[in-house]
């Protein structure tokens, strides 16, 4: 384990790697300060890029950029009220009228410092949860991964509370565009419709490319706007050690809301933006000025920074150990372990621990470096959420004509991609949820897989092992607890929250 | 001019496109799993499960939209509520006619483009005419963003990377 956690080090370190890492952080940093461009559509449009890279190296640039975006995204919800990710919109709440009432340089430090801490905290929890993890996910056999996929499947659904059935008909189409292609076992063609771009099945980079990139830039194009118009108010940037003090200063919120971010993270499916919110309203119920709350208070502000990186270390968790996505960026980042020719699971915790372990220093290094940037360019690079849509365009239609194109080198990519960002298009417009579509896609070849392996092996009996039996009442219990919770929700008519939990996901 | 031309009911405005995309999933679904049944048990095991689950759950989206619409239930939270003017939802909705058939030519002219000249010609081409006619910036500040990314592309993936790129038909000499 040592020796691991030492290569992991070693292996980052690595000047090439390091410069790669450097590269991805910068793209991550702006990134997450414009709008509307999250992790997810950042990791799609880069994911094409990691094509020829070790696998050390692509984590480096991926994860690099995906954690940064977290951190870059709050530097807009506290100086301008515009959350520069969905996962930054806590930091709005009392970050902003920090700002307003002058002291948005202390707002920023505290956030920025609270993010980096609960990283580390969240990269510690990652490392040690990989010992732990290990003998669990060697005990595993194809019909418990079958399940896991299952279940991990019926995590997101719930996320589509008050249109769960809209959920279960995505993933039922995903895991439809899963089975394109020759099949695994007896070599036949299907659903290919005679189109031999079609045999290895539908590529995931253009299909992530258009869901994600390709509704975000058609709605710029639309829109004509400039990414953020910042509201009037002062934003003056002074005060940001005492901003770092403060963070330090409420350490046990720090704590309590990176092991919120670790916790709730690492549920497939929930993650996404519910975890600010937990931890928001966690360190409202324990602040000893509750009412403060909205208005500017400090430990509100530390609260939603410490939850954002702690929740992506959470997240990697079941992507890493069991090849199961918590979310989009996951889903993504997936994708990018097939390019990069790893295997998530077994292999990940064993032949290829210390690539986990980088992941792990890349996680916390990558943090470090992002918030020491963030203090020193946090104002020239907000002036970025100002540029004009139209200027945008061009290079954002560029990287996703390239990101689709290089997946095979072929046109068919980028009519893949066109016709996803149609299904992005009007998932987004009529109020149909696009992560469950995409983590079938994803999940679909894995869970066919292990179900022919398990039908091989044990026949019918499978379905009896207690491991199965115990995820499947695990995946019967978010199913029902997703249509009781949605209830609740739409009896409090509180309409925009599901909503924007399915869409950030 | 936006697309909501016609005065509609709430209801009938989130129940129609979920009717359609829910007919349109059972249709895909029904010819999915029909079509199972010509390949052999090993192959048509998942897919004849995909679809059949595709199925069901299209139906159950229909039988409850229309119950919907027949009790005059108000859709659930999260349907069609809580866009903010920044939201995709919000400006998909609210774009004109013309604003997406502008939108969608110049993607249509960039493709046309790429599929003529390849990636580097199209992309100064098409980042020259949309910045100065859809952008309305200057002739020099469109002139040099055009040459700032295609230099960039030039850079990145033929003297950098050396990743293929799409080659259009028309080839320069």
């Amino acid at each position: 384990m040592l020796e691991a956690i030492v290569a992991g080090l070693a292996g980052i370190l690595d000047l090439r790697t390091f410069a790669v890492m450097l590269l991805g952080i910068a793209i991550g940093f702006v990134v997450g300060i414009l709008p509307g461009l999250g992790g997810p559509v950042a990791l799609a449009l880069m994911l094409p890029f990691t094509f020829g890279m070790s696998p050390v190296e692509g984590f480096a640039f991926l994860l690099g950029m995906w954690v940064v975006t977290s951190t870059a995204g709050d530097i807009t919800s506290v100086l301008f009220g515009v959350p520069g990710e969905a996962t930054s919109a806590a930091a709005v709440l009392d970050g902003y009228p920090l700002t307003r009432k002058g002291q948005g340089g202390r707002a920023l430090g505290a956030v920025l410092s609270s993010s980096a801490i609960g990283a580390i905290v969240g990269a510690v929890v990652l490392a040690l949860t990989i010992s732990i993890i290990r003998p669990v996910v060697l005990a595993f056999g194809p019909p418990e991964f079958f399940m896991l996929t299952v279940v991990g499947l019926t995590f997101v659904i719930t996320l589509s509370s008050g249109a769960m059935l809209k959920g279960f008909v995505m993933v039922s189409l995903g895991l439809l565009v899963a089975t394109i292609g020759i099949d695994p076992q007896l070599g036949i063609p299907r659903y290919t419709g005679d189109q031999l771009y079609l045999w290895d099945g539908v590529n995931i980079v253009p299909l992530v490319v258009g869901l994600f990139g390709g509704a975000e830039v058609l709605q710029i194009m639309l829109s004509k706007k400039s990414i953020a118009s910042a509201p009037a108010g002062p934003a003056r940037l002074t005060g940001t050690l005492a901003g770092v003090r403060d963070a330090f200063r409420h350490w046990s919120v720090v704590v309590r809301s990176a092991a919120i971010g670790v916790g709730v993270g690492s549920l497939p499916g929930v993650g996404g933006t519910v975890t600010q919110w937990i931890a928001y309203g966690q360190a409202r119920q324990a602040s000893k000025n509750p009412e403060l709350f909205g208005k500017g208070a400090i430990d509100g502000v530390v609260a939603a920074g410490a939850t954002n990186n702690a929740r992506d270390a959470g997240s990697l968790i079941p992507t890493i150990a069991f090849g199961i996505p918590s979310g989009a960026s996951s889903a993504v980042l997936l994708g990018g372990f097939m390019i990069l020719g790893l295997n998530p699971g077994q292999e990940m915790l064993d032949e290829n621990l210390h690539v986990t372990f980088s992941m792990v220093w890349i996680m916390i290094v990558s943090n470090i470096i992002a918030v020491a940037l963030a203090v020193a360019l946090a104002r020239p690079l907000t002036l970025l959420t100002r540029v004009p849509g139209p200027v945008l365009v061009p290079g954002l239609l560029l990287l996703l004509l390239v990101g689709a194109f290089t997946a095979t080198n072929s046109y068919g990519d980028i009519l893949v991609m066109l016709c996803a960002a149609g299904v992005g298009v009007a998932c987004i417009r009529w109020g149909w949820p696009r992560v469950p579509f995409l983590l079938a896609v994803v999940l679909g070849g894995l869970g066919e897989e292990y179900l022919n392996l398990s039908t091989t092996l044990f026949g019918t009996s499978w379905v009896t092992r207690p491991g199965v039996l115990v995820l499947a009442l695990i995946g019967v219990a978010s199913i029902v607890f997703g249509i009781r919770a949605g209830r609740r929700r739409a009896q409090r008519a509180e309409p925009a929250e599901p909503r924007e939990m399915e869409r950030n996901a | 001019m936006t697309t909501t031309d016609v005065t509609r009911t709430p209801a009938r405005q989130a129940i129609g496109p979920d009717v359609a995309i829910a007919a349109a999933a059972l249709v895909l679904c029904a010819i999915a799993f029909a079509v199972t049944f010509s390949w052999p048990e090993a192959a048509a095991r998942f897919p004849r499960m995909a679809s059949g689950a595709g199925v069901l759950f299209a139906l159950a989206v229909l039988v409850t939209v229309l119950w919907r619409r027949r009790a005059s239930v108000p859709e659930p939270a999260g349907d069609d509520a809580g866009a903010a003017p920044d939201d995709g939802e919000y400006v998909f909705a609210t774009a004109g006619t013309r604003e997406w058939l502008r939108a969608l030519g110049w993607v249509a002219g960039y493709l046309l483009l790429l599929l003529a000249y390849g990636l580097f010609t199209a992309s100064g081409v098409f980042a020259l005419a949309y910045l100065r006619f859809c952008g309305r910036r200057s002739w020099l500040f469109s002139a040099v963003y055009a040459a700032v990314l295609v230099l960039v592309l030039l850079a990145s993936f033929r003297w950098f990377v050396h990743v293929p790129v799409p080659q259009g038909f028309i080839r320069f000499a």
